[in-house]
């Protein structure tokens, strides 16, 4: 097992050059120039050249790179053009948030997808498995930012013209308070997909001779459905959860915008605007790490759940 | 099987504990008294006054810091850390400075600092986003006469001097603070201003605390925190709803809600900025005055004005923004004139009119001004294809005069002609500012003349005589002046809101 978690580990390295190679490339074929975003609209052609020069911008692709992957090895991600900050030190800064408001909407999104495609699996084409596949449906198709709003308006401004104050606060960031409105809009898009999932999976396995077995043993409907069906069922569900999981700890531009949520998303985005190369590399190279950890994670956790898959770990 | 059961939920209960613990703080309720909560529309960058360009990290900054001079309410020029003034010389001024002004971290202001500021800001190897904007002053030659007095002179006479010296670029740092945290003073700012950093929570919010020795005497409030929200309907929300005190730049479509609102009130101001379209000058067939003055001539100002800026914008009145100084209400504006128009492309040669492209940024504003053109226009025969670009790529793009017309605005932020005019019409400035591409040499010499007469009333002649020519020219068709928003909650006392977008915070209060 550890043997193939280095393994793993080792084949990360590939991944991360090459993505760190597409991003560096796409941004410096991009149209346009930091050092004039950096500068006033009145900056002459001289003042934008001199900056240029002093970010480094005047170089070839292949020595920027190269000096890129430089201090990259020296754990050194360089700074931010726009700021001057560190740009290790701004990811950082992002990573709680982010980490925080994923963990709440993967809760959410779990609790919520579990249970409803288990019932919907168990009642199959009865009201309830109809109800819960229109409410996947409806999370699915309501926009975050229709959906956030709406939220906003009945916990922040109806409640406070009702009741004088307000339930919920309409943004920000420090509380439990400030997570539930954020939480609940990225939870309900991913908790439809995981409802799907689990309804699907659970179908074909309570179709299969062990569980009809485990019925005329005269085991209760839910000792066959929680601990028979559900534990096999899991194997697609996990690999949604933590895909999922992945998706979210990349932060919701929309989302964060909405609520003024400090996540990553949002930086990554002004950093892309700001042609901010620097925090642009990043961002990347810390979601490619992580995307690359949370699926090694998932294929670990396979092995609790279906102790054959061990095996294969090797 | 147990042992896995038991770890799952070992890992559950540890991620729910992790997410409460992280979130546990206390939230901080906007109705603390003498704590003043302000929305800012985008989140600070770095409170290194020299290091930054963007209007959100300004405003900050000027709470954090003051300049030699600052500016009044109605944009004129009043003392700060300087007392006094007097021109040496045309292209020397000496500054008398404030004594007894002490920094945040209790060290006694001094002309070091000031030349040490200078220094460090256009010093081309530091960098500094705000270099451009000091560009004129003779850096070499900054003369400290003693503690308390300093002679600053500029490349050449630059009368505008004290108006760029009120900009938030111009902020005055601690020289000792800088040489003490370096590349990291911006996130441990000490300047001279009413309130200093408390504490900055990165991309949430910036707690300032009022510093109680500042030489104007201590602030109203005690505690001020500029949240970042960028989006405007959630800036909205906050201050109908108490979360914050004041938000800045409220979107247009929630101004009839707020007036409506009695907890709140609505200060709408006229910000210095115009918005235009332009045309690339040395482009066929932009390079015939003819074609230009036909389409100024084809289209109706206050339909545009009126359909893409509502009430954040009113038609143009000129060709600079109308709230500054020596703007010429005089100057000639094309009113609709088909028959007009028709003569004039006829002259040019393109009776039957002509294809071109529109180019813009992705500016929900602006791509309405480009339909209704191509509406207005389709009677001269002329067809418009519209081009989105993303935005550094749209600046590149014009600079380089790589296109046909293009729309843009002008925040003249200093509240000076000579920068609502040089940059953008200076032949000088091709490739940079100047994105029509005009190279008009008597308007040239005007500009020129105009930043290097010291009397007030000879320059604001000149610059009514240069816009004037511009209007002849016509690079631009001017569209609207600018409006913002400020939104306070009724509890607010003491709030003025600045032309420029940097409201102070020195003399607000809560009730």
């Amino acid at each position: 097992m550890l043997r193939y978690i280095f393994k793993r580990l080792v084949s990360l390295i590939p991944v991360l050059l090459g993505a760190t190679f597409i991003v560096f490339a796409i941004m410096f074929f991009t149209p346009g120039d930091p050092a004039t975003l950096m500068l006033p609209q009145d900056a002459t052609a001289e003042d934008i050249a001199i900056m240029r020069e002093v970010l480094g911008l005047n170089q070839p692709f292949l020595i920027q790179y190269r000096d890129f992957l430089l201090r990259l090895v020296q754990g050194d991600l360089g700074n931010s053009f726009r700021t001057g900050q560190s740009v290790i030190g701004l990811i950082m800064s992002r990573l709680p948030a982010t980490m925080q408001l994923a963990s709440a909407s993967l809760v959410i999104a779990v609790m919520i997808g579990l249970i409803a495609g288990i019932i919907a699996a168990v009642r199959q084409y009865t009201v309830w498995d109809g109800g819960a596949m229109f409410t996947a449906l409806l999370g699915v198709s309501m926009p975050n930012f229709w959906l956030g709003l709406m939220l906003i308006l009945f916990f922040s401004v109806f409640w406070a013209a009702s009741f004088g104050y307000t339930l919920l606060p309409a943004s920000g960031y420090g509380t439990l308070r400030h997570m539930i409105m954020p939480a609940i809009v990225l939870g309900t898009a991913h908790a439809a997909f995981i409802t799907r999932i689990t309804r699907s999976s659970m179908l074909e396995v309570l179709r299969q001779d062990y569980i009809r077995m485990a019925r005329a043993k005269g085991l209760s409907p839910f000792q066959v459905v929680v601990v028979h069906a559900l534990r096999n069922a899991l194997m697609p569900v996990v690999t949604i959860v933590g895909l999922r999981f992945g998706v979210l700890l990349g932060g919701s531009v929309v989302t964060e915008r909405i609520f003024a949520w400090p996540g990553i998303g949002r930086l990554l985005i002004d950093a892309v605007r700001a042609q901010d190369y620097n925090v642009v590399q990043g961002i990347i190279l810390t979601y490619a790490i992580i995307f690359s950890l949370v699926t090694l994670a998932v294929d670990l956790l396979y092995a609790f759940i279906d102790p054959r898959v061990k095996t294969r770990y090797r | 099987m147990k042992k896995c059961r038991t770890r799952a939920m070992i890992f559950a209960v540890a991620l729910g504990f992790a997410v409460l613990i992280g979130c546990g703080q206390t939230e901080e309720a906007a109705v603390v008294e003498s704590h003043l909560i302000v929305a800012n529309f985008a989140e600070t960058q770095t409170m290194d006054p020299r290091a930054v360009e963007d209007t959100a990290s300004h405003w900050i900054n000027n709470q954090i810091f003051d300049g030699l001079v600052r500016r009044t309410d109605d944009m004129g020029v009043e003392p700060a850390l300087a007392t006094d003034w007097r021109f040496v010389d045309d292209r020397t001024i000496e500054f008398s400075l404030r004594q007894g002004v002490l920094f945040h971290n209790g060290e006694a202001f001094t002309a070091r600092d000031v030349k040490f500021t200078y220094e460090t800001l256009l010093d081309r190897e530091a960098g500094f986003a705000g270099r451009s904007r000091l560009a004129m002053i003779d850096v070499e030659n900054i003369e400290i006469i003693d503690d308390y007095t300093i002679r600053i002179p500029t490349n050449e006479p630059f009368a505008a001097v004290l108006t760029y010296l009120a900009h938030s670029s111009s902020l005055i740092v601690s020289k000792s603070a800088v040489e003490q945290f370096g590349a990291d003073f911006g996130a441990n700012p000490v300047g001279t201003g009413p309130f200093k950093l408390s504490r900055w929570d990165r991309g949430t919010a910036v707690h300032l605390e009022r510093f109680d020795e500042h030489w104007r005497g201590p602030a109203q409030v005690e505690r001020l925190t500029f949240r970042g929200v960028p989006e405007g309907s959630s800036r909205t929300i906050e201050v109908e709803t108490g979360g914050v005190h004041v938000a800045q730049t409220i979107p247009e479509t929630d101004f009839n809600r707020l007036r409506d609102n009695n907890s709140v009130e609505l200060h709408e101001y006229e910000a210095m900025r115009l918005h235009y379209i332009m045309f690339n000058t040395q482009s066929p067939p932009f390079d015939d005055v003819r074609v230009r003055q036909a389409i100024s001539y084809a289209l109706d100002i206050e339909e545009l004005a009126e359909v893409a800026y509502g009430d954040a914008g009113s038609p143009a009145r000129g060709y600079m923004n109308s709230s500054i100084w020596a703007f010429n209400p005089d100057v000639y504006l094309y009113p609709r004139n088909m028959d007009r128009a028709r003569e004039l492309l006829a002259e040019a040669g393109y009776a039957d009119g002509f294809r071109m492209t529109m180019t813009i940024n992705d500016d929900a504003p602006r791509q309405t001004i480009a339909e209704i053109m191509g509406s207005q226009l389709r009677e001269l025969g002329i067809e418009i294809d519209i081009e989105i670009m993303e935005w550094g790529a749209y600046l590149q793009m014009t600079a380089g005069g790589e296109h046909h017309m293009a729309q843009l605005a002008w925040l003249a932020s200093t509240g000076d002609p000579h920068h609502a005019l040089h940059p953008n019409y200076f032949s000088g400035n091709i490739g940079a500012a100047n994105r029509s591409h005009t190279v008009l040499p008597e308007l040239d010499e005007l500009l020129l003349a105009g930043v290097r007469e010291p009397d007030a009333a000879r320059r604001e002649q000149i610059y009514r005589e240069a816009q004037e020519l511009i209007s002849s020219f016509a690079p631009i068709i001017p569209v609207a002046d600018d409006r913002e928003a400020v939104a306070v909650r009724s509890n607010v006392t003491g709030f003025v809101p600045s032309p420029s977008g940097y409201h102070m915070f020195h003399e607000v209060g809560l009730d």
